[in-house]
Order: C-alpha cells, then sequence, then structure tokens
C-alpha cells in the first residue's frame, strides 16, 4: 500500500511540476497514454509487487546518446539483455530502497516510466462492461500500439548500439478503421475495415517481426523481409510465433496466451524473446555474423556464446524470480495475518481495556479461534507435516480441509505404495496440490474434486480434477491483482524444478463450466518416448 | 481377589503434561505407572524391557526417529497398546496413526478421568478410541460419503462400492475409516448399523 501511495505522490509531482522529465523519459510511452485510458483509475489495480517486479523488468531508456559504438553483435546484444533484462548494468533496487531514496538517479525514472507504461498496459488490458465489436476492435489497436512501443524502445536500443547496415527499422502500427469516422459504440462496422489487419513491425534487413491484430486477436511471425511484398502469404501458421486471445466471455475482457492472462510484464518478457529471436535469427546471415566471425571464426564458439548468453539471460530472470517470490510470499502473510489473526487481536484488546467488555468464555473462544487460524497459516507454510507423515497423508489432509470448508467431495485415489521419492520432489509435488486445491477452493465452485495418484511402469503420476466452472481468466487476473501472481504459473515453475530430477510433464486442461484437470507425470526411471 | 492393575508407560516431552497424567493415574487403583520417559528413543527402550500394558505416547517426541516410525515401532512393541495423546487434531492424521496400530487417540485437552476411563475401555478390548472432540457427527458427512453409507446400508461389499463408484476398494476403505472416526464408531458393523439406523438404507441410490 505504502508503495501505491509513493507512486501516486510520484505520478502526481513529476505530472505537476517536472513535465520535462516525463518528457525526457517516456517519449514512446506516450503512445501509450493516448492509447490508452485514465491512468489514474487502473492505478487501483497494480499491487506492490506487481510495481516492483514491473520496475525490475523495465525496459530501461539509453542512460546517453553517446554510449560507445560497439563494434561487435556479441557485445551489442549482450548489452541489450543486460539492459532490458535484469540490469547487470546498475545494481537492482531494493524493495526498501524503493520508496525512500530521495535521488533522481535512473531507477526511479525508469521505474517511474515504466509504471505510467503498465498502467496503460492495464487499461488497455481491462475494458469494462459488455463489450462491442467497436470496442473489441479498439482494444486490440491499443494492445498492438503497445506491442510496438515496446518493440520501438527495443529497437532504438539496440539500433543505439550497432554500426548502420545492422540497424532495424521499424513500421508503426495503423489502423485501417481509424480513418473511417466509425460511430462509437455503434455495432455496426464497415465490413471492409472488419476485414483488414492493424499491423505493425519491426525488420533487420533479412526478417521481419510482424504482429497483426484483428477481432480479439493478435498474432506474431517472423518472415523473411523479401516476403514483405505479400505479407498475408508470407504469414503463414508455421510462422506463427505467438497468438494472444481476448477473452471476452468474463466482464473485463483479459488478453490471454494458451488460456491464460497475460499481464504487461509478460507481454514485455514475450516482446523481448521475440525480438530476440529475430536478432539472432538474421545473425545466422554472414553480414550479421562479420563482426562475430572476426572474433571467433568458430562456429561452435559462436553457439556456444549464444548459450552462454541464453543462461546469463536465465540466471538473471530467476533472481528476479525468486526476490519477486519471496515479495509474494511475505505479502501473502502480512495478508492471512492481516485477516485471520490481527482483526481478533484488536478485538480482544478493545475488550480488555474496557470497551466492550467480553466474558471469560467469549474471550477463550476468540483465542481459540486465534490459536486455529495461526495453526492453519503454520500448516500451509510448514512442510514438516510431510516430513513426518509422506506425501499421501499430507495430500490426503488438505483434501479434507479443503471438504470441510466447501463441503465438496474430496477423494484422494492411491492404492500404490509411493515409491522412495527426494525430499525437494515430494515438496513440488504437495505444492502443486495444494497450489491447484487453492484455486479450485477459490474460484472452482466444484462439488468435487479427485486427486489420483497412480504408479506405474515407473512414472509417477498425479491427477487433480475438477467439476467447476473450469479455468476463468478474469477470475486468474482478480486473484492476480490480489496476490501478485497467477497460481497455475508457480504450477508450472514447480514442475520444471522436478525436472531437475526426474523427466516431468505437466497438461493442463480447462474448459469454460466444464471443470478442469491438471495432471503431472514424472518418469522415476527411464525417460519419456518422444 | 483382586486383579493385577494395568501398567502404563507415559512417553511425553513436556514435564508439566507428564508430571500431571503420572500423579492423575496414579489415584486410580487399578492403574499403575510403571515408568516414564521424555524422548522416543529412551521410550521405546523402557517399552521393550518392562512390557507395558499401556503406552500413553506422544505424537511429536524429540528423538531420533519422526512420529510416523516413533508411533510404528512402539505399536510393534509385543503385549502393548498403545495411546497417542497429542494436540493434533486432524483426521487426515490420526486416520493413519490408528492404521498404524494405535489403539487410542485422545486429544491433549482432555481430562485424566477420560485417559484413565479410555485405558480401561481398551483393555477390555475397544479398539479405536477417540476423544468425543474429534467426532464430528454427522454434519459434517461429505455427499460422497453419504452415497458411500447408502451402499453400505445395502449391505454391499468394498469391492461393489467402489466398482460403482469407479474407485478401487482402498479407497472406499479409507472413507470408511474416515467415516468412523467422524461418527465415533468403532467397525465396519457399527457402521452399517449406524447408516440403517439413521435411514441411509431407505434412500435411492443415485445412478
Amino acid at each position: 500500500m505504502k508503495l501505491i501511495d509513493e507512486a501516486r505522490k510520484l505520478y502526481a509531482r513529476v505530472l505537476g511540476t517536472q513535465p520535462e522529465s516525463l518528457e525526457a523519459t517516456t517519449r514512446p510511452r506516450k503512445i501509450a497514454l493516448s492509447a490508452g485510458k485514465q491512468p489514474d483509475t487502473s492505478m487501483e489495480k497494480s499491487t506492490p509487487s506487481e510495481d516492483i517486479e514491473a520496475a525490475h523488468k523495465s525496459v530501461c531508456p539509453p542512460e546517453t546518446s553517446s554510449t560507445s559504438q560497439s563494434s561487435s553483435l556479441a557485445q551489442s546484444f549482450e548489452k541489450i539483455i543486460s539492459r532490458t533484462g535484469h540490469g547487470t548494468v546498475e545494481p537492482q533496487p531494493s524493495l526498501a530502497s524503493l520508496p525512500q531514496s530521495e535521488s533522481t538517479s535512473a531507477w526511479r525514472k525508469r521505474w517511474f516510466s515504466q509504471l505510467i507504461g503498465q498502467l496503460a498496459g492495464l487499461s488497455a488490458a481491462v475494458l469494462p462492461g459488455d463489450t462491442s465489436v467497436e470496442e473489441i476492435r479498439k482494444t486490440t489497436y491499443i494492445l498492438v500500439a503497445n506491442i510496438f512501443q515496446s518493440l520501438n524502445k527495443l529497437v532504438a536500443d539496440f539500433n543505439g548500439l550497432v554500426a548502420a547496415p545492422q540497424r532495424l527499422t521499424t513500421t508503426a502500427p495503423y489502423d485501417p478503421a481509424e480513418q473511417s469516422s466509425s460511430k462509437s459504440g455503434g455495432h455496426v462496422v464497415d465490413l471492409k475495415h472488419a476485414a483488414s489487419y492493424i499491423r505493425c513491425r519491426a525488420s533487420t534487413s533479412l526478417l521481419s517481426l510482424s504482429v497483426r491484430g484483428k477481432d480479439g486477436v493478435v498474432e506474431f511471425f517472423i518472415v523473411p523481409v523479401n516476403e514483405l511484398v505479400n505479407l498475408s502469404n508470407a504469414e503463414s501458421s508455421s510462422r506463427l510465433k505467438l497468438q494472444l486471445l481476448l477473452d471476452q466471455t468474463s466482464a473485463e475482457p483479459m488478453w490471454t496466451l494458451d488460456g491464460f492472462p497475460v499481464d504487461t510484464g509478460e507481454l514485455n518478457v514475450l516482446v523481448r524473446n521475440l525480438f530476440k529471436d529475430l536478432i539472432l535469427g538474421s545473425s545466422k546471415d554472414t553480414e550479421f555474423e562479420l563482426d562475430t566471425l572476426a572474433l571467433s571464426p568458430d562456429l561452435s564458439g559462436e553457439r556456444l556464446r549464444k548459450a552462454i548468453l541464453q543462461l546469463v539471460m536465465e540466471k538473471q530472470n530467476l533472481v528476479q524470480k525468486i526476490v519477486t517470490q519471496q515479495e509474494e510470499i511475505q505479502n501473502n502473510i502480512a495478508r492471512d495475518l492481516h485477516d485471520a489473526v490481527i482483526a481478533d487481536v484488536m478485538m480482544l484488546k478493545r475488550s480488555l481495556s474496557g470497551d466492550k467488555p467480553l466474558s471469560d468464555t467469549q474471550v477463550v473462544k476468540v483465542l481459540d479461534q486465534i490459536a486455529q487460524h495461526l495453526r492453519e497459516i503454520c500448516h500451509d507454510l510448514s512442510p514438516r507435516d510431510l516430513k513426518d507423515w509422506g506425501l499421501q497423508t499430507v495430500i490426503e489432509d488438505l483434501l479434507q480441509r479443503v471438504s470441510e470448508r466447501t463441503s465438496a467431495d474430496c477423494v484422494l485415489n492411491c492404492d500404490s505404495e509411493l515409491p522412495d521419492i527426494p525430499n525437494a520432489v515430494q515438496l513440488h509435488i504437495y505444492r502443486i496440490v495444494q497450489e491447484c486445491l487453492n484455486n479450485i477452493e477459490k474460484y472452482a465452485e466444484a462439488t468435487r474434486v479427485t486427486v489420483t495418484i497412480d504408479v506405474a511402469d515407473n512414472t509417477f503420476t498425479l491427477t487433480i480434477q475438477d467439476n467447476g466452472k473450469g479455468f476463468n481468466p478474469t477470475d486468474m487476473s482478480q486473484r492476480r491483482a490480489k496476490e501478485g501472481g497467477s497460481g497455475m504459473g508457480s504450477i508450472r515453475e514447480r514442475a520444471e524444478l522436478i525436472r531437475c530430477f526426474y523427466p516431468a510433464r505437466l497438461f493442463v486442461e480447462s474448459q469454460q463450466n466444464e471443470g478442469s484437470k491438471v495432471m503431472l507425470e514424472i518418469k522415476l526411471a527411464g525417460t519419456f518416448p518422444s | 481377589m483382586v486383579a493385577d492393575p494395568i501398567s502404563v508407560l507415559i512417553v511425553e516431552d513436556h514435564q508439566v503434561t507428564l508430571d500431571g497424567l503420572k500423579l492423575g493415574l496414579s489415584r486410580e487403583p487399578d492403574l499403575l505407572v510403571i515408568g516414564t520417559a521424555t524422548n522416543s528413543d529412551e521410550g521405546l527402550a523402557l517399552a521393550k524391557q518392562l512390557r507395558p500394558d499401556i503406552i500413553l505416547l506422544d505424537l511429536h517426541l524429540p528423538g531420533s526417529a519422526g512420529p510416523k516410525s516413533a508411533i510404528q515401532a512402539f505399536c510393534s512393541v509385543p503385549g502393548s497398546r498403545v495411546i497417542v495423546f497429542s494436540g493434533e487434531s486432524r483426521l487426515a492424521f490420526i486416520q493413519i496413526v490408528l492404521r498404524m496400530g494405535a489403539s487410542g487417540y485422545l486429544l491433549k485437552s482432555e481430562n485424566v478421568g477420560k485417559v484413565a476411563e479410555t485405558i480401561r475401555q481398551i483393555m477390555s478390548g475397544k479398539k479405536a478410541i477417540i476423544s468425543d472432540e474429534l467426532q464430528v457427527g454427522e454434519t459434517k458427512v461429505t455427499k460422497s460419503e453419504q452415497e458411500v453409507l447408502k451402499m453400505m446400508a445395502r449391505g454391499m461389499k468394498y469391492q461393489d462400492i467402489a466398482d460403482l463408484r469407479q474407485t478401487s476398494p482402498a479407497t472406499v476403505r479409507k472413507q470408511c475409516e474416515l467415516l468412523l472416526l467422524k461418527l465415533g464408531l468403532n467397525s465396519r458393523e457399527e457402521l452399517i448399523a449406524w447408516a440403517v439406523q439413521n435411514g441411509y438404507g431407505n434412500l435411492e441410490l443415485e445412478p
């Protein structure tokens, strides 16, 4: 909360008294501001942890335009990565330093300008009420404009570092329907316009990252530049890199990827990765490799360098993730304590200080309640039970508690003797079940939840199935706004971590009103058939 | 003619609880506390040496073994029956404690009278005695448990119930175990009788 207040103050101050600094740091973002809605209203939706995350992820503007003209593509790219990623150039601002620092240092500009970008993004991602065709078109346009803005930033940074022949060009988005005087809010849209795509792209001399949007669908293609003349044909399905869909089934339409909502931070990462693909794809050509080849004529060395870059980037992402998750955990604990315990304690205090006296029985009852809440918080946190009692019993306990709270039927099917699995893996499995059950309890309104553990052919299979209303992107976004993270994301990460021990696969199936099914397969010996 | 007193070993790491139990039980003429220990290793050695009729066992004890293996070890002491005495009130854990062979499970909120009473009941052959507080009653029976009760009331076997519910007999058995805990019953027969008495036998089965 403090952070949001601070952000508001900063926001007001800069808007009010320092317009020039805004101008200096946010040139490309003006597009987003004008394309988006009023930022103030969306501000409520961003949580402190998101802001911090966004600040860390932020695409920082070039500090100076006189950055040394690097001769090597490798160095340039490294710089792009370190700037656009999670800066090794500058130390990360810690949470504590965020609100207090009084310097006009770069991070504040960066953080602040990112906040504005994010606000614009949020307003682009969230549209209230029922969506007409016109609104969908507009939302699609805003997203494309935001993507272009991200791309443009990356391109500008990159171009600042490389020699002229390697520079990229961009084509700003245009909206074919914009020219015509479409009646605002009207449901009638010219068919000719409806058939046209809103487009933007970034191109090297070889490849073009083409973004096209229409009717709540935004797609990314990487196509050869020489095919740009016949772009529609060039954009074949095999070149489709990414598809974002506007989910309109809920009250607040959300952009989704593979059925999961995408926020601005994630979108930035996606765009950055595609940009990376564009650069690396282009650098395969000799023209792009001239510099690096001079440094290292060995192609395997080149590949090694890329691999190292990739690893460095992933490491930075990971560190980022850890920091973010720590924040999330602390937020969760704080919220649990606040919601469940502090209110009761304050009530007791008031009562004992004579405000509204309670009988001894009542006091004991409140104390019991507090103890119970604290115990529940500890149970959620502590994996001690898992170590003491084993996976089967703790999952059974989780299910019984969900059943008690929701009166849903929760059953664990587990007839197999569980194999000896490392504690770390057991913990990940437990957390996956916990997170799935959390999601189900909070959003699915399921009446039946079944967890099945099956061990056969050296394969451990965990299935969590419910008959609830399925994944609803709006609910997911509400949860995100409240808790600063997506449950499904952490499930995927856990599955990823299990892969450090065994080959593992995660399957998620869900449809509106069709329940959901999460399945984790772990190969305890051997590998999955490819 | 006076029967031999029931010999009791108390293994409990909280000194106050241990002293209270020892004092309370020693007032009962038919009970005799023959030893106490404050950790699982010491307790197990004493149990093997003394072979008490009853071992009163705390669930979380310091010592080399975790609670699961500690209970298993105590339950395998020949001639001794185990009553677990703990603050843990979650049924899943109690279920597994009883499944591992403990004869009773009492919450630490019980008074000494209840402990003594439970010891006597267990010595007279009763099994799976748990604190009344843990018997949550019929209101906490879930829909799927109700379904199982209906089938039980019709005299169906675990295997048949499992087939009908597309699950395994082991899952049905576990559900019945949990029902026993919730309802404070001791055996499958009691469960069937309870189901019939409470009208589950008259209800139509849902397809």
